[in-house]
């Protein structure tokens, strides 16, 4: 790693911005440490002396970078510093708590009311699942987006369990429809002058389920993918970085 | 009280900004050309490490005083070009009043000051 490059990894530890500004700021240091460097240089420093130069000017301190952060800080991470300081984890969990009671609470109320919850396994996994689904991407959201995620990979960290629980849901529910189809068509052979009224419940229970499972990936699916837009950015910012990096080493 | 009194804590905080909106005011720069300008200019005297330049240049952005601008691209390395929009110009038209504003009053308690001394001694 060249002189130039640790003025900059040095920096990206010192600071504990939130992607995807900390990647714009890195970026911007890094342009300007090699414009400084050039300047020094044509100034008739030696290599040595002008990244000296340098790193007088441009290395990054604890006050900078607190000054920096507190400027990149989103407006809930900047409260919490104010009101709650060394209690941010503590608030944290309290709110994702607060979040998963009201979401399982949320999900057993609508599917108790639709009579989707009729003791057979099924049912319960999509609520698990869609529960599960709903959890992780507003915790997801939460730590990227409202709190600010100052590491690229722990923006990443648990986001590919948002479409993986939404499609076990999906899969539940229709399996479940298909299940139930199987049961109730003996019956509908049986006396097929009724089998519409014999079929009905069984249409009512499976379009309900497949709608709340298909609800929950489509409402899961838009959030993961503004996150993965976020993450993309963030990243997009540390590949110019690293590309240009490479260009000049 | 004065609500147009003078606070200390924020002086040297506009100082910098009144020498970054000034150095702004001769055309866009990127973040280091701002500081060598300003040392430049200043004879030396205002050195602005990253500690000031960077935290100074973002939260004049935030404020809309001046404008960062990404150039390049392509695999080659972006830079960013910082220029004063219009509020940056009122800003750095008014920070140069209060400077001099600043200046005559220190220079009246001064004065004032030695009056007192030359007149009991």
């Amino acid at each position: 790693m060249s002189d130039l490059a640790r003025v900059v990894e040095r920096a990206r530890s010192a600071l504990e911005v939130p992607y995807p500004a900390k990647a714009m700021i890195l970026e911007e240091l890094a342009s300007d440490v090699e414009g400084l460097y050039g300047h020094y240089r044509r100034l008739g420093h030696d290599e040595v002396s002008a990244m000296r130069e340098v790193e007088s000017r441009l290395g990054v301190t604890d006050h900078a970078a607190e000054e920096l952060a507190e400027l990149h800080r989103p407006l809930y991470a900047r409260l919490v510093r104010r009101y709650a300081a060394g209690r941010e984890v503590a608030v944290e969990v309290g709110l994702l708590l607060v979040t998963v009671v009201f979401l399982l609470g949320a999900g057993v109320a609508a599917m108790t009311r639709l009579r989707l919850l009729d003791g057979s396994l099924l049912p319960w996994v999509v609520l698990v699942a869609a529960s599960g689904a709903w959890v992780v991407a507003a915790a997801r959201s939460f730590r990227i987006v409202v709190r600010g995620e100052t590491r690229l990979d722990r923006m990443r960290r648990g986001l590919a369990a948002v479409p993986v629980l939404s499609l076990v849901a999906c899969t539940a529910a229709v399996l479940s429809a298909a299940i139930d189809l199987y049961g109730a068509l003996p019956p509908a052979d049986v006396a097929p002058g009724r089998a519409l009224a014999l079929l009905m419940p069984w249409l009512r229970h499976s379009a309900d389920l497949l709608s709340a499972a298909l609800a929950t990936a489509l409402g899961t699916g838009i959030v993961w993918f503004l996150l993965k837009t976020r993450i993309a950015a963030a990243e997009r910012g540390e590949r110019r970085l690293s590309r240009a990096r490479r260009g000049r080493s | 009280m004065n609500n147009d009194a003078f606070d200390a804590q924020a002086f040297p905080r506009r100082i910098y900004e009144m020498l970054v909106l000034g150095s702004l005011a001769g055309g866009p720069k990127h973040g280091y050309q701002i500081a060598l300008d300003v040392e430049e200019r200043s004879g030396g005297w205002f050195v602005l490490q990253y500690g000031t330049l960077y935290p100074i240049l973002h939260r004049l952005e935030a404020a809309g005083m001046i404008e960062g601008e990404w150039s390049g691209g392509d695999g080659e390395r972006r830079r960013k070009v910082y220029g004063l929009t219009a509020e940056g110009r009122v800003e750095l038209s008014q920070g140069s009043e209060w400077v001099q504003r600043v200046l005559r009053r220190l220079s009246h308690v001064l004065e004032a000051r030695d009056e007192r001394s030359g007149t009991s001694g």
